[in-house]
């Protein structure tokens, strides 16, 4: 005990030391820059040289024009959905009262935990089986653009309603009260005051669709058919060994991920509809009644028939298989395939925790220099808009990046793999730290200080223990999304196979039994996501600060 | 020695000039109160003392030590925000030993102090109770011997009494100043509400636009503005504009827009100045028989409103301005006033303050929204 | 007609009662207030009255009818709220013009009308501004505006004032008033702060804990409370422990200390211990009234700008707070001075003992 508080004391008086702090963030800038943004960005441009190959071939060209613009109205247009569906679900959420909207509000979350080539497959059964499409007479849906769009709503979806329900209750309800005390019927007040002011949180969730559509690979491949996208024709290109239009796709796709994402957010999107005098029959039949009665169960069954149903299938018709005869000996012992199953596991989980706890040392200095300003704001927004570069980029791109970078450096496989997901990973752990320091007022740190605690005591006394659930829950995503992530370790890695690469050999390289190897091993995953977020939400009951 | 001293201090934030040369010098033991409207600087110039904002220009010493670069955990204050800023997942026991332990000191001594001040409080039992199940008396409490068990000689209060009831903001004012007496502590008690620095504290410092308006105690302030400004926003006044017609023994002579000739007292006007006269509502008295001596300015009673300790009567003067004249509640329920009465409203020229008449305009100058 | 009446209104929140049994009659024209302290709910009390919030029981009627079952947007209020809630991402114009703009009248009207509340308020110029632009008490004038324009007769403030400054909200208080009586608008203002009260209401109800305790004019609230709460919660007053003594036709004789006095009082049995109320501004040191004249000495002196207050023992353990008007020449009395303080009879006040405590009875 009293080592510790000397310890503690003495880290504390070196913190009251400024230039030994400023290095401190000075490293986790460095750290950033070097082994972050560096590598995922400008790796790509070592390749540039290979560019010809593709310039000269016009086939090849227009293939990879054509893969990238269908990743680009793919993104939008799967986002855009996205919002019109979440939108009244997250208003069903947040202002409606009932055990049946807490029961929905878990359920949305559902996709999010399940891994990507999970979902990828499950929704592969749920569309291509018959199921619902039979019911309408329907012929089932075979791997394609369509199945692909279907993946991509699903998985943004939860994404979506989470923001706009964070953004939700954040708004302050007064405003669409006095909007009503004023006279303006529900509907009125919704679209004039509510949406306006939700303005930020709608482009704030698009941004966030936009990126993971243009980003996953995993899943996109196991459903795509013969439908080429981005990510999937640089794995193709990979796959076939070519260079050039592997590094010309991925830089455009860079580009254009990029570009957009800056352009929408600095553009000042006001989404107010003109508004000179309301229809006040017409707004008062929408605020009221049967129709937004309809409305809301259509949004409900939106909800089930797109996103839950899908992602529920695969448990639904593999679970049974997976307990009769022989095969859980056979899984449990590991042999045959199961072998490379459970080395991919230890693989995955042990890149994940290495991931885990090397982003969360480097990134916490970043969050701190973001949220509080230490550098005034400029730094702090130019840090804070660099920080999410690495989720704009096409994982996959970044992959690529990333091994044209380091290949001159002689780096291992696993450490290049390790790399990659550090990249990936670290700006949903810094914009989760950061969003949690805003949480809590500085003037209970600088109250601290005029109390006599030197930063270091201030942190760790104060915004540390008020932090610790966003903290925990920040580390918990990272090692899932590390866990889960597909398309960069496509691009970095020839030997080792973590288990999501695993998965998507297997679909596209079928052997006998393979499908249902498939459906208990992504089953598997699922089960162990589904503890995961269990212990996180348990843990997060804990005390809850004032 | 003094405690603290502030030369010449500055503050800019990017393009607004928070603290525009500040000079002032607060006594050891001293009750100092920073009156002044919302946005005139005052929470910065706390914020700088506590050392929680570096000044751009100038210096801040602390018991005779320069303290510019000295950060805030090696100064002696204490800073209490608005809101108490109490630990919210540290009961109220470990809110009040932080400061202590902080700072090293010795863990018997830390619970002797702790259950010492929180006896003293009358908190004891509700050591172990977390922030959100205390009232918000309870709170102040508990930050007041949290601060106090810091060590702080200095205690920097900004608006402690804001977030409170009309009621118990009253009943806790006294309680302040007891508490910092009892315990020879220098406050500095950042407040816009000029009832409460005229009644706890020693001394006061309006502030504006980041620079001291005046400086004196309660009664000084009270009596003998200065400034239009702070004769507007200390006290209870009406302000006539008029023109100086004639100055003598600093008494000047104005002729009244709308009410007549009035003789006030005059520092420095000349004749033909445009002039404001500010009269203290008290002083505007609704006499049966005045004495000669007084001004008088006829008019009718148009309304009259008892607001408790005192009946507000507003007075049409015959020219048509209207003043408001503040008469004890005793005296109101004796006299025979009614609304429509003829009445001479009586003031002293002693008691009526002259001052020249703002470039900006009156209405911008006393800040009338 | 009333136009306001209320009706044994009741609100729980699971298991606490913010509000029992709520009955008042307001008429056209009125401007009341409702005051209480934090968590007494008033501000529960208004909302249901706007229609926010829903009773558990009770009725609601405005000029006769039954709103109960009435919608926000049709009961016709105009609310003003304490943080004020202009809409951020409108500007003056549009805030003040938004209540006509989503009823749909004609453009012509909302123009007409957008104009006069801004003149009437003094905003004429700043209706381009966006709502940041302005000081707080140019945005709660814009806020009223907002309220008055869209036509309702009938304005609720909930309050309205306690963000602003003191200076601008002792300030701010007579305009609501006169623009309230101006325009020929019932008002119900609910406020924590009884200086604001008296100020400007025609009447006042006091609410402890749910219960609207008594009501009636400044006036009469002040002078001549029925109930100790009112007493204590309403200006400054002494209440000190006594004993009823003797009871008579036109008053009373209590005991406080060694002191005996003539008071008005409540029935109560000779004997029984008695709560007296004084206010400090309403006795006199050296005064000229006879009723009743205690001695004491002079403890403390303080100075609060337009009075001096004293504190006087006039007896072991007890204290007497006296108001006095400030003479700038003279000094007033000295501390340790023996002093004769002086009340008249009609401002002694008695009351039934609470069972609980003074304490609990006026502090809860």
């Amino acid at each position: 005990m009293n080592i510790r508080r000397r310890l503690l004391g003495f880290l504390g008086s070196l913190s009251s030391i400024k230039w030994l702090s400023l290095s401190v963030y000075g490293i986790s800038v460095g750290y950033f820059v070097f082994l972050i943004l560096g590598p995922a960005t400008l790796g790509i441009l070592s390749g540039l040289g290979s560019v010809n190959q593709v310039i000269g071939d016009q086939a090849l060209m227009s293939r990879a024009l054509s893969a990238v613009l269908a990743s680009f109205v793919l993104a939008t247009s799967v986002s855009i959905l996205d919002i019109l569906a979440g939108l009244p679900l997250a208003w069903l959420i947040v202002r409606k009262k009932g055990v049946l909207l807490d029961v929905l509000d878990a359920l949305v979350d559902l996709p999010l935990i399940i891994p990507t080539v999970t979902l990828g497959f499950s929704i592969l059964l749920f569309w291509s089986s018959g199921g619902p499409l039979g019911f309408l007479g329907l012929p089932p849906l075979t791997p394609g653009w369509i199945l692909v769009v279907l993946l991509h709503f699903s998985f943004s979806y939860p994404v979506v309603v989470r923001v706009l329900v964070g953004k939700m209750l954040e708004l302050n309800l007064v405003y669409e009260t006095a909007a009503r005390t004023l006279g303006a019927t529900p509907f009125t007040a919704a679209r004039t005051v509510t949406v306006p002011l939700l303005s930020s949180g709608i482009v704030a969730s698009f941004l966030l669709a936009f990126a993971r559509s243009m980003s996953e690979t995993g899943a996109t491949i196991i459903v795509a058919g013969a439908f080429e996208n981005g990510p999937i024709f640089i794995r193709n290109a990979l796959n076939a060994g070519l260079e050039g239009p592997l590094v010309a796709t991925s830089i455009a796709l860079t580009t254009i991920s990029v570009v957009a994402f800056y352009a929408i957010k600095v553009l000042k999107v006001d989404l107010r509809l003109p508004f000179q005098r309301a229809n006040v029959s017409l707004e008062r039949k929408l605020s009221r009644g049967l129709i937004p009665r309809i409305g809301a169960i259509a949004t409900v069954a939106v909800l089930f028939i797109f996103v839950i149903f899908p992602a529920l299938s695969l448990s639904l018709k593999y679970a049974p298989a997976a307990m009769s005869g022989e095969i859980p000996a056979q899984i449990l012992s590991g042999s045959g395939i199961w072998r490379d199953f459970w080395s991919g596991v230890v693989l995955s989980y042990s890149i994940g925790l290495i991931v885990t706890v090397i982003n969360l040392l480097f990134s916490l200095p970043m969050a701190i220099l973001i949220a509080r300003r230490r550098f005034g704001k400029t730094v702090s927004v130019v840090l804070d808009s660099l920080s999410s570069v690495p989720i704009v980029i096409p994982s996959v791109a970044l992959g690529v990046s990333m091994m044209f970078f380091w290949r001159n450096f002689a780096i291992p496989e696993f450490w290049l793999i390790v790399l990659s997901h550090l990249s990936i990973t670290y700006p949903y752990l810094v914009a989760t730290l950061v969003s949690a320091l805003d949480d809590i007022p500085t003037h209970l740190e600088e109250t601290a200080r005029t109390l006599g605690a030197d930063p270091f005591t201030s942190f760790s006394t104060i915004t540390l223990p008020l932090a610790r659930y966003s903290l925990l829950s920040g580390a918990i995503l990272t090692f899932t999304r590390s866990v889960d992530e597909t398309g960069a370790t496509l691009a970095v890695s020839s030997t080792m196979k973590t288990v999501p690469v695993l998965l998507v050999n297997w679909v596209k390289n079928p052997f006998p039994g393979s499908e249902l190897a498939v459906g208990i091993g992504t089953s598997i995953l699922l089960l162990t996501s589904v503890v995961i977020l269990l212990i996180l939400k348990t843990l997060s009951r804990g005390k809850r600060v004032a | 020695m003094p405690r603290i001293e502030l030369q010449d201090v500055t503050k800019r934030f990017v393009d607004v000039l928070a603290i525009d040369g500040i000079s002032a010098v607060i006594d050891d033991g001293e009750y100092v109160c920073i009156l002044g409207p919302t946005g005139s600087g005052k929470s910065t110039l706390l914020r700088l003392i506590a050392g929680l904002a570096n000044p751009d220009k100038g210096e801040i010493k602390i018991d005779g030590n320069r303290v510019n670069e000295v950060p805030p955990e090696h100064r002696n204050t204490s800073l209490m925000p608005q809101n108490y800023a109490l630990f919210p997942h540290m009961t109220a026991w470990e809110n009040v030993a932080y400061g202590p332990t902080s700072r090293g000191v010795d863990p018997d001594e830390i619970a002797r102090r702790v259950s010492t001040l929180l006896k003293t409080v009358r908190l004891q039992d509700w050591a172990k109770a977390y922030p959100s199940q205390l009232s918000g008396g309870m709170q102040q409490r508990i930050a007041l011997v949290r601060s106090l068990a810091s060590g702080a000689k200095v205690l920097l209060l900004d608006e402690p009494l804001g977030t409170l009831d009309a009621r118990l903001r009253l009943d806790l004012r006294r309680y302040l100043r007891r508490f910092a007496k009892d315990f020879g502590l220098t406050v500095v008690h950042v407040t816009h509400d000029q009832s409460e620095a005229i009644s706890i504290a020693d001394r006061i410092l309006i502030l504006r636009h980041g620079r001291i308006e005046q400086e004196g105690n309660p009664r000084a302030i009270y009596f003998t503005p200065k400034t239009l400004f702070a004769a507007s926003f200390v006290g209870d006044r009406v302000l006539l504009e008029g023109v100086v017609r004639e100055v003598r023994d600093e008494i000047a002579t104005v002729e009244v827009e709308g009410a007549g000739e009035i003789r006030a007292k005059s520092r420095g006007l000349r004749e033909g100045e445009l002039t404001v006269v500010a009269i203290r509502c008290e002083s505007l008295q609704l006499a049966d028989h005045p004495a000669e001596n007084l001004n008088r300015l006829s008019g009718r009673v148009i309304e009259i409103r008892p607001l408790g300790a005192y009946f507000r009567y507003s007075v049409e003067l015959q020219g048509g301005k209207r003043v408001y004249s503040h008469v004890s509640a005793l005296q109101a329920l004796s006299n025979s006033l009614r609304v429509g009465s003829q009445v001479d409203v009586c003031f002293a020229a002693q008691d009526a303050l002259s001052y020249k008449y703002p470039e900006r305009g009156l209405a911008l100058e006393v800040e009338a929204f | 007609m009333p136009t306001v009446d209320i009706r044994e209104l009741r609100k729980k929140f699971g298991q606490f009662e913010a509000v029992r049994d709520a009955t008042m009659s307001i008429g056209n024209g009125e401007y009341v207030s409702i005051i209480g302290p934090s968590g007494c709910g008033k501000t529960t009390l208004l909302r249901m009255i706007a229609g926010i919030l829903r009773q558990d029981s009770g009725d609601v009627r405005f000029d006769g009818e039954l709103v109960n079952d009435k919608p926000i947007e049709e009961r016709g209020v105009g609310y003003v709220f304490q943080d004020i809630a202009l809409f951020p991402h409108m500007n003056i114009w549009e805030n003040v013009s938004y209540g006509p703009r989503a009823k749909g009248e004609p453009i012509d009207h909302i123009r007409a009308v957008t104009l006069e509340m801004l003149e009437m308020m003094k905003l004429s110029d700043r209706y381009r501004d966006p709502p940041s632009n302005l000081s707080g008490g140019m945005q709660q004038k814009a806020a009223v505006a907002r309220a008055i324009a869209h036509g309702s007769k009938l304005m609720l403030l909930d309050e309205p004032l306690s963000m602003l400054d003191a200076r601008v909200r002792s300030e701010l208080r007579f305009e609501l008033r006169r623009i309230v009586k101006d325009l020929s608008l019932t008002a119900i203002h609910v406020t924590h702060d009884q200086e604001e009260a008296m100020a400007i209401s025609d009447r006042i109800f006091v609410m402890q804990k749910g219960v609207l305790v008594e009501n009636g004019s400044p006036s009469d609230l002040y002078f001549r409370p029925t109930h100790l709460f009112t007493a204590y919660f309403l200006g400054e007053s002494n209440i000190l422990a006594g004993r009823m003594e003797e009871l008579g036709e036109d008053g009373c004789i209590v005991r406080i200390g060694h002191s005996q006095l003539r008071a008005i009082g409540m029935s109560g049995a000779k004997g029984s211990k008695v709560a007296i109320v004084i206010r400090p501004e309403l006795a006199e040191i050296d005064g000229e009234t006879d009723d009743n004249r205690i001695g004491g000495r002079v403890r403390a002196k303080y100075f609060e700008g337009s009075f001096l207050r004293y504190v006087v023992e006039i007896g072991d353990d007890l204290f007497l707070r006296v108001k006095c008007r400030v003479d700038e020449s003279g000094r007033g009395h000295r501390v340790g001075e023996q002093v004769s303080v002086s009340v008249g009879r009609d401002h002694v006040r008695v009351y039934e003992f609470p069972a609980g405590g003074l304490n609990k009875e006026i502090r809860g």
